[in-house]
Formats: C-alpha cells, structure tokens, sequence
C-alpha cells in the first residue's frame, strides 16, 4: 500500500452480518519501513531543520474501529468507521541545527512519537 | 460474521469512553547543545576551576518554553574537548571534576552533583565524555529555555582562561494527554 508518506503493509479483519445495514467491527494493522514525513518540519513546534531526519522515518499502526455498512452485502455499500488507532513513528537519523543564546548548534534526533489517536474511516466497498 | 456484532463492539466502545487513552508521547533520545570554543576561567591558588556554563535549548526544542506541556528533560553526558585553538594540548591535568545542576534564582530547588569524573588511564586525553546516571528530571530548573550547570575541576588546570567545546547531552520525553482536554 502506499499511505501518502510512503509504501507499506496494511492488513485487517472485518466482522459484519451480512445485512443492508449491518453494524462492523474491524481490527487493522501496517507497517511502513520507509516513511517521508517531511511534510510535518516547520510546521507547529517542529523545528524546519529536522526535515532530513523526518524524511527518513519509520512508522506502524494497529487501529480498531466500529461503525456500519449501509447497501447490498453482496454488492456495493457505503462504509463509516470510527474508532482509535495506536502509531508508533520512528526517526532515528539526527540532524544539527543553530543554536541560540549562547549555544553554538543543537543536535536533535532519535526520536520516537507513540500516541493513541482518534480515527475515522468513510468510503465505498464492492463486495463480490 | 458473527453472531451477536454488538457483543464485539463493546470493548471498543468501552476503550472509546475512556478520554484518558487519548495520549502521545514524544522521546527524544539525542538532544545535544554544544557551546563551540566556549572560554573556561584560569584556576585559582588550589588548581581548582569553578564556572556556571548555561546551555540554551531555545528555538530548537521550542517544547522546554511551554509552560503548558508536561515533559521530563534528563541529563546523559557531557563532554569537554579541546581543538586547535584551547591553550592546552591534552586534559591531562583535570584530575577530577564534577557537574552539577544550578537551581533556578528564587527557588529552593536542590542542586545536586550529576556527573563526576576522575581521570583514568589515559594521562593525556584532548577529549572526555562522561555519561550521567542519575536520571534527575531537569524540567524543574529549565529557566527562559535555558539550563544551567555548575562545573568543578580540580587538578593541574591553567591559570589563564582556555578554550574548549563543551557538549551536553540530553533525553526529551513529552507526554501529551489530550484526552484530557475532550
């Protein structure tokens, strides 16, 4: 798969009756090796020198999700999923930036960010 | 399929309700500031070197200025090495030193010793590294972005100010519970 920021695996489980419109419950899970998160430097408290450490990143998730199916369970039917996701992303490159103050440089890095967000899926499925 | 799909629902609604599993946390394990060429005080009549060195974590850890978000800030390692331009040609004559952490002014913070070094084998290092292994959480003495430590050196250490590169190590760990905040 590719997520946007890089390509991966991704891969899940679906429970659901087979009705028109049938509560689901899906459990998912991806890893992606290599991850460009640059987008994210100089944005917020990200410092813009960290772009080359963030470009090489590493993430994966595990989400679990609850919603509905709406249409044809052998056919076509509209998706709606809410739920939480765990990511763990990984940069562990470093990179050195302008200090300030009385600081020559700073070097940053290593770092890791876990957190447990809230998540939401909408879409299409065609089941055959 | 499954029989009853709102029975499967029910831990993921039960982990939905719970607002505290909302949580991020950053772990920053490399947070070196080096001051570059940084002049140290000539010894005193003991051979003894006290100075306050100050690091500045400022814009590039922009997280140490909020004063809203709760982080742990650990000291790993300092190290003092010499270049070309120091006055010295090894630190052979540090025989011993310590650092230590300097309480923000007006409070009544401990100030406890968080490296110490005695020189080992090598009699003529240009370069020394010492790790910490306290694990004191410093975030209570970060003032405006800065931390400040206290250094005693004691040996055979010039009398006139030198030049070294002082760097410091340290380990960010930010925990964010936006759950909280729902």
């Amino acid at each position: 798969m590719y997520s946007g920021v890089g390509y991966g695996v991704k891969g899940g489980l679906q429970l659901s009756p087979a009705w028109v419109f049938a509560p689901a419950l899906e459990l998912e899970g991806g890893w992606a090796p290599r991850a460009d998160l640059s987008l994210l430097a100089g944005k917020g408290s990200v410092a813009k020198n960290l772009k080359p450490v963030l470009a090489h990143a590493s993430y994966w998730f595990a989400s679990a999700l609850v919603g509905f199916d709406l249409g044809s369970p052998r056919g076509l039917s509209f998706m709606l999923r809410g739920g939480l996701s765990h990511l763990d992303v990984h940069a562990g490159g470093t990179a050195t930036v302008p200090g300030s103050g009385s600081t020559s440089t700073v070097e940053l890095g290593n770092a890791t960010v876990r957190a447990t967000i809230p998540c939401a899926k909408l879409g299409l499925q065609y089941w055959f | 399929m499954i029989r009853n799909p709102l029975a499967a629902l029910l831990p993921v609604a039960l982990a939905l309700s719970g607002c505290g599993v909302l949580t991020a946390k950053l772990e920053a394990k490399t947070v070196c500031a080096t001051l570059a060429d940084y002049q140290l005080p000539g010894s005193d009549e003991s051979g003894a070197i006290d100075t306050d060195v100050t690091y500045d974590l400022g814009d590039s850890v922009p997280i140490v200025s909020d004063s809203g978000t709760a982080y742990d800030l650990k000291l790993q390692s300092v190290e003092l090495s010499l270049g070309s331009d120091s006055g010295l040609t090894d630190l052979g004559g540090l025989e011993a030193a310590s650092v230590g952490i300097l309480a923000p002014p007006g409070t009544a913070l401990p100030e406890p010793v968080l490296i110490s070094y005695a020189r080992g084998a090598d009699l003529h290092p240009t370069s020394i590294v010492v790790d910490s292994p306290t694990g004191l959480d410093l975030q209570p003495y970060v003032l405006s972005k800065t931390v400040s430590l206290h250094v005693h050196a004691a040996g055979t250490l010039p009398t006139q100010p030198w030049h070294a590169t002082m760097k410091a190590c340290f380990a960010l760990e930010v925990t964010l519970d936006y759950g909280k905040k729902l």
